[in-house]
């Protein structure tokens, strides 16, 4: 199976994905388009920690 | 068995390029490059088969022992070139996070596929490669998961974004 797209054709638009796209949070695309690529994982990293951290902490709580 | 770890995104990204090893970041790690605001926890990227590749490949991720995730524990597993040859696609548990290595993705191709419209971003002192939006948009919607549709949501409307910034 040649799983390779065609580069040039163009994606038309798909009904469910633009009823998707009424409810993206676009300040937050905006925000992030003001960072630097480095400064967008940093952040991003910075997330992940943090989430991390509230999960161990629930499950101690709740243990 | 390795430990599952947190994705640490700056160790894996120094490990590739210390080694030479030839991947394009694809995934939710190539949306937050480009701008995406989505959380994502393991890094997807698509490696170039070469032999010689293959060779850096193990050599970078060996000192992180990379372990194939959701095994069993105790599953012989041999990180090293033939293992990889004998395979395409592995999702692995490294020291420094969950790290999958595809070797063709839907909607993309291979390495070389990628590579030709890949852009280049400075990352923690390296140069790293990484799925343009339009390629990133193009093999989210060739996976066809339905989990995916809110993501792709978000980079068409991050592609908006991008266009009105350069109208």
């Amino acid at each position: 199976m040649d799983t390779r797209a065609p580069v040039d054709v163009a994606l038309e638009p798909d009904p469910v994905i633009e009823a998707y796209k009424r409810d993206v949070d676009r300040t937050l695309l905006r925000e992030n388009l003001r960072l630097s690529p480095e400064q967008r994982v940093i952040a991003l990293q910075r997330a992940i920690r943090q989430i991390t951290l509230l999960r161990k902490t629930f499950a101690r709580a709740t243990r | 068995m390795t430990d599952a770890a947190d994705a640490d995104i700056s160790a894996v990204i120094e490990a590739f390029a210390r080694a030479k090893v030839e991947v394009v970041i694809i995934g939710g790690i190539a949306a937050t490059i480009l701008g995406s605001a989505r959380v994502t926890y393991d890094i997807d990227v698509c490696d170039n088969r070469t032999p010689e590749n293959l060779t850096r490949l193990v050599a970078a991720l060996a000192p992180y022992r990379p372990y194939l995730r959701g095994a069993p524990p105790g599953l012989p597993f041999e990180w090293s070139e033939r293992t990889l040859r004998a395979g395409l696609n592995f999702t692995l548990q490294t020291t420094i996070g969950p790290v999958d290595l595809l070797g063709e993705v839907a909607g993309g191709g291979r390495y070389d596929d990628l590579a030709k419209t890949a852009i280049s971003a400075d990352l923690f002192g390296f140069t790293i490669r990484c799925l343009d939006l339009d390629a990133l948009i193009r093999t989210k919607r060739a996976a066809g998961r339905p989990r995916d549709l809110e993501a792709i949501a978000e980079l068409e409307a991050l592609r908006d974004e991008q266009r009105r910034l350069e109208a």
